[in-house]
């Protein structure tokens, strides 16, 4: 049997036909052209470089974000690295008519004094592929890395993909209390019956470490429009819920807290006086002997923009992001044995948190569809995440294990 | 002048349009022959040497020398033949291979007999599917599993192919040697 097959080798394989000199001509012509465009790429991959070089930075000075929002930029202003103290305990125990006057004048000249803080996401993923099938499943075994060097199996030029995925997240970040003029109005320090300084201090710390992250989750959309073998853009729409708890000596949450990302209860600005002036009146009231705890359950919404480089050998991808954030804080409740706080949620979505984030990605094919991701992200917020803050979170970090699809088109 | 592989493919590398254009010499000829035995006539087979090595020189950079440079150089035209006739290959029927006649003679000899134009013609007359098998299986040497890995069927749909071309084959082998045979009886005769 083998005879036969080995006679059609013998016939067929070493035997030569002569192209037409048209084919030469052909090649030629398309070589040249194709220089001509792969100058032309160069030169939009620097463009593309300078544009991933200087986006943060504008982003980062805040214009871009006084151009979209000036009102919470004025709002979010902040002194770096300034922070000031005051042991004058008249402007805490004003009467309510002066109260507002005063804390107007106070933040005028002192906005807030933290440092925007940065946050470290630790993501593993696994996804699966549907629709288009890309194609760098199809080769000879033995053939596999000859083809892959002439890049037979990336995927095509420009294509759109739609994915969705779900991920757990668990986030663990310090906290560093540096006592300023308004000072958090955490829960326990309201009911304290010694209202001095160092007492104040004292039981905001210990409220700070008692703030526990328990369990975070993300689920969305992400939309990515590759314009170049190996570079993209995407956006997307997450929702993600964060619940944490803290400990306190109060009877009641603070009223009307508010905070971005995953932060102890503060007051606002705007309702700072209110609460001022409800401590007050829990001030005569006794502490409780035993500390409870309480519940908070923070919602947001996030609408990341990020362009990346990606390249693909073999069964390995990986690649690297860059681009900005925008987390709007929906909801904000805490709870405590049957009563809990809402935080209106028109007032936060003018609070848009924004970041800068980088992102890189290293992904192993497991299967022809299947994709197993890692991807570390490094955020760095524009503006401080609590407004009016007496303490700063130092950094956040957060292991996430997750699950997706992803559609080619 | 003919410089050596090692020079050639450095120079492709810095794209030098007189190294490329003897790389093409020095290969097209035998491409176009491996290119022939996958398409349908000379203008497709052509088509596929020059999409092939235009994606040679776009690539050559990669190709780091961990087999000879004409093997590299085939599979790339192998790939774009198939991939320009995958609309036809995907149109495979599951055919058992069980069913196919295995009793037919050794035509070795009447195949040795022929030459290599008659057996293109044969190949070329063959139904895209069959063609890209037998090609691959018979000349090429890949195993069937490895076929089927490239092309996305099973190994058996693989094995029935090739049995059903080499049965077309066969016959075919046959009835040209009869042809040649009877030309052949004629011209003594008239003689």
């Amino acid at each position: 049997m083998k005879n036969f097959e080995q006679e059609w080798r013998n016939k067929m394989l070493n035997s030569q036909v002569s192209p037409s000199e048209l084919v030469w001509e052909n090649i030629a012509q398309e070589l040249a052209q194709n220089n001509q465009k792969v100058r032309a790429i160069n030169k939009r991959q620097w463009i593309a470089l300078a544009v991933l070089v200087f986006l943060p930075l504008i982003l980062g000075d805040g214009r871009f974000v006084w151009l979209f929002v000036g009102e919470t930029y004025q709002r979010f202003a902040y002194k770096k690295n300034e922070t000031t103290r005051t042991n004058d305990i008249s402007l805490l125990t004003n009467t309510t008519q002066n109260i507002g006057k005063t804390i107007k004048k106070i933040n005028k000249n002192n906005f807030l004094t933290q440092n925007p803080p940065s946050e470290a996401i630790f993501f593993a993923k696994a996804s699966y592929e549907l629709g288009e099938k890309e194609e760098h499943t199809n080769l000879l075994k033995k053939d596999t890395p000859l083809l892959a060097q002439h890049k037979l199996g990336k995927p095509k030029m420009r294509r759109w993909r739609l994915g969705q995925n779900f991920t757990a997240l668990q986030n663990f970040s310090t906290f560093e209390y540096t006592p300023t003029l308004q000072e958090p109005a955490l829960s326990g320090r309201v009911m304290l019956a010694d209202n001095s300084t160092a007492q104040k201090d004292k039981n905001i710390q210990k409220e700070l470490d008692s703030y526990r992250h328990l369990f975070s989750w993300r689920a969305g959309i992400d939309f990515q429009y590759q314009f170049h073998p190996n570079f993209y853009i995407s956006s997307g729409l997450y929702y993600q819920q964060n619940i944490a708890s803290l400990k306190s000596f109060s009877t009641q949450p603070a009223p009307l807290i508010s905070g971005y990302s995953e932060n102890p209860p503060i007051a606002s600005e705007n309702n700072y006086t209110n609460l001022l002036n409800s401590n007050i009146e829990a001030n005569q009231a006794k502490p409780l002997s035993q500390e409870k705890t309480y519940f908070q359950r923070g919602s947001y919404l996030q609408i990341p923009l990020k362009i990346g480089f990606q390249k693909e050998k073999n069964k390995w991808r990986y690649g690297v992001a860059l681009g900005t954030e925008a987390s709007f804080l929906l909801s904000n409740n805490f709870a405590q044995e049957g009563s809990s706080v809402k935080v209106d949620a028109k007032q936060n979505l003018q609070n848009v948190q924004w970041l800068a984030l980088s992102e890189l990605s290293l992904g192993y094919r497991v299967g022809a569809k299947t994709w197993l991701n890692i991807n570390p992200q490094f955020r760095k917020n524009f503006v401080p995440s609590l407004q009016n803050s007496a303490f700063t979170q130092k950094n956040l970090f957060s292991i996430g294990i997750g699950a997706g699809l992803q559609y080619n088109f | 002048m003919c410089i050596d592989e090692k020079t050639l493919i450095e120079a492709c590398q810095k794209q030098s349009p007189k190294a490329q254009r003897q790389l093409y010499e020095r290969f097209a000829p035998k491409m176009l022959a491996v290119a022939l035995r996958y398409t349908n006539g000379r203008l497709e087979a052509e088509d596929v040497l020059q999409e092939g090595f235009i994606k040679i020189f776009k690539h050559i950079n990669n190709f780091r020398g961990e087999s000879s440079l004409e093997h590299w150089i085939k599979t790339i035209i192998i790939h774009t033949a198939l991939k320009q006739n995958r609309s036809k290959l995907y149109l495979f029927p599951a055919l058992d291979v069980e069913d196919l006649p295995e009793s037919y003679h050794e035509s070795t000899e009447l195949l040795s007999a022929l030459h290599y134009e008659d057996l293109l013609k044969m190949i070329q007359e063959l139904a895209p599917r069959y063609r890209v098998v037998f090609n691959l299986y018979a000349i090429e040497g890949y195993q069937h599993q490895e076929i089927a890995n490239m092309l996305d069927i099973s190994e058996g749909t693989s094995k029935s192919q090739y049995a059903r071309a080499k049965q077309i084959l066969r016959e075919r082998i046959e009835q040209e040697s009869i042809k040649k045979m009877v030309l052949l009886d004629n011209n003594k005769t008239i003689r």
